[in-house]
């Protein structure tokens, strides 16, 4: 009792805070002091991305070529750049190349978006229905893949899709789906993209299929319970009850699919050795190559600048999603 | 005693009943398995390659044996004497460089998002939510034009920052996320009790989110471990590159040496697998959160 006497004294005493640091905080609170907090993160988030942001609009107004990549090393040399108003864009939107460029970016964006969404879904479901050592071991599995980094990957199909060395040629000659040895799988665009689109969705599957089976998880049994004992047939207690449930994730994970596919890169340019030909260019990879083969910086720019663009347009149905989530909260 | 011998019949039979696979299989069961075991091959498939190509020797190469008749470590001990240690290196310190950039910088921001409803809030996170669409592949020109006025090619530095501030906006949502979800009170208490903010947030609240906090410095140094494009794009000399980069110049080389290749590849995903299995749930959990109600 009367220990617990002396210890309430001393914090009853303590509740008011010394008056000398009052001010103190009252000040940082009320001043805009705090604000230094998240200064920090809007400098870096305005050096690190937003100036190269600037950067890339600025120069797909202006004409930079070798000629001013000359004369910032020398200023005898060469021209500065001129500012050139949207001739890019036009040039841009005049090239045949830009346009098949463009088709090309959207076809595979939809086919990976479409096919990493149905097989992520479906594995997802399957976890759920596994006995439970079978799906942790799968996720385990998931996770392994997940976490593999993409240049690591790509060298491993790489050397899987290999002409001479590749065990995929052999499996499938061995299961008999054709002849397949010594088979280039580059020669024709389709079968190309065919590979990395394969590689694509495998590497992005993981994360689909992890997330919808936490989702799923998280749907109450209760609900799918109920509707089945109102005599709903699985299809519609899928479509009635699970979908609007599941809306807003799956909102967030289609635009988050969108936004990485329509940016892919490495993929394709790793397997073709770094040296895409022209019917392998994706938006990305047909800026760099106008950026830093063809010394084009300004056309290269552009073409990123429509990019981002496009991407502004898709992530608006993220950003509102994720901000009502934010609200609930 | 009786009773409790029947008790414990009655609880087995319960559990009996509760058992929900019988003990011959049913189709669906056995359906689900297998194609649980199809799934699961095919995404590990590529490891076991990798693992046992690495160990494979050089003469083994061209043939279609699926285990090689001698195992060799050679490939690794040639990794040692080779550059691409180096390259490790240089990794780890992007890696690490900009894990503690994110860290300094993110935190207090978040921290701040979280406990107050200042003016330009909404912006804020909105401007978070905006960076987190930013992917490298569509700014590689003005990120290049960027450190080639600022003279930052083929340096380390200049990696470090590009990582840090991709991978800022993650940080700073999900460690918004986990401080919004301490209860203010908890540290109010503690200031009641005579510590300082300081020593409030340093005793009561950082604990508290020190998973939040794990996660998200785990997710950075992850993916500037596994960066790839921006390293390749502002570093031209081979001891300036990361292990990423190195291991793609292999692959344009004219006979490529697969097993050192390999061999790089599993000392590159090793610490990876590492840290993601200590963070996957928390990056799950961290994503569903809210959506579901």
């Amino acid at each position: 009792m009367a220990a617990a006497g002396t210890q309430a004294l001393p914090s009853t005493s303590r509740r008011r805070p010394s008056p000398r640091r009052r001010p103190l905080r009252t000040r940082l609170g009320r001043r805009g002091g705090p604000y230094l907090l998240i200064l920090p993160s809007l400098l870096a988030i305005a050096a690190v991305l937003a100036y190269p942001v600037y950067e890339l609009f600025k120069l797909s107004f202006q004409k930079f070529g070798l000629a001013q990549i000359i004369h910032e090393s020398n200023d005898k040399l060469g021209k500065p750049a001129p500012w050139v108003g949207l001739a890019n864009f036009r040039e841009a939107f005049k090239d045949p190349q830009f346009w098949a460029t463009l088709q090309r970016t959207v076809i595979f964006t939809a086919v990976n978006v479409g096919a990493t969404l149905v097989l992520g879904t479906a594995i997802a479901v399957l976890m759920g229905r596994l006995a439970k050592p079978i799906r942790l071991a799968l996720t385990a599995v998931l996770i392994f893949a997940w976490a593999m980094p993409q240049l690591v990957s790509l060298t491993i199909w790489n050397w899987m899709f290999d002409q001479e060395f590749g065990v995929v040629n052999y499996i499938l000659t061995k299961l008999h789906f054709g002849h397949f040895l010594h088979h280039n799988w580059y020669t024709s665009p389709w079968q190309g993209f065919m590979v990395a689109t394969f590689i694509v969705v495998w590497g992005a599957i993981p994360f689909i299929a992890i997330t919808m089976h936490a989702a799923l998880t998280q749907v109450p049994e209760e609900l799918l319970e109920a509707a089945r004992v109102d005599g709903a047939s699985p299809l519609q207690v899928f479509r009635r009850v699970m979908l609007p449930i599941l809306r807003p994730i799956l909102i967030i994970l289609t635009s988050l699919s969108v936004i990485w596919d329509f940016q892919v890169f490495t993929q394709v340019f790793v397997l073709r050795d770094n040296r895409p030909e022209p019917w392998y260019y994706l938006m990305s990879i047909f800026s760099f190559q106008q950026s830093f083969k063809v010394h084009d910086f300004g056309y290269g720019s552009a073409l990123s600048v429509v990019t981002l663009l496009i991407l502004l347009i898709v992530s608006v149905s993220y950003i509102r999603q994720m901000i009502k989530i934010g609200e609930a909260q | 005693m009786t009773t409790a011998t029947l008790k414990a019949q009655q609880t087995r039979g319960v559990a009996q009943r509760r058992k929900r696979y019988p003990e011959r299989p049913t189709w669906k069961t056995v359906v689900l398995t297998a194609s649980a075991y199809i799934v699961a091959l095919i995404f590990i498939f590529p490891y076991i390659d990798m693992v046992i190509t690495s160990l494979r020797p050089q003469a083994e190469l061209g043939t279609s044996a699926v285990l090689p008749k001698h195992f060799t470590f050679s490939a690794y001990s040639q990794l040692l004497s080779s550059g691409l240690l180096h390259n490790l290196l240089i990794t780890v310190y992007i890696a690490a460089g900009a894990t503690i950039l994110v860290l300094v910088v993110a935190m207090p921001a978040a921290y701040y998002a979280a406990r107050y409803k200042f003016r330009g809030r909404i912006l804020f996170l909105l401007i978070v939510l905006i960076t987190q669409m930013m992917q490298p592949a569509s700014m590689l020109v003005g990120i290049y034009r960027q450190y080639f006025t600022i003279g930052g090619l083929d340096t380390v530095w200049s990696l470090i920052l590009v990582n840090a501030g991709f991978n800022m906006a993650f940080a700073v949502w999900i460690l918004t996320a986990y401080f919004g979800s301490i209860p203010r009170e908890l540290e109010e208490a503690a200031m009641v009790e005579g510590t300082s903010r300081l020593g409030a947030l340093r005793r009561v609240t950082l604990p508290l989110a020190a998973p939040g906090v794990v996660t998200a410095l785990i997710f950075t140094f992850i993916a500037a471990w596994n960066e790839f494009l921006v390293a390749l794009t502002l570093t031209t000399t081979p001891d300036k590159q990361p292990l990423t980069v190195a291991i793609n110049s292999f692959l344009g080389a004219y006979s490529i040496p697969w097993q050192n290749l390999f061999a790089a590849s599993v000392i590159a995903t090793i610490p990876v697998i590492v840290l993601f299995a200590l963070i996957e749930r928390k990056v799950v959990s961290g994503l569903t959160a809210g959506s579901i109600k």
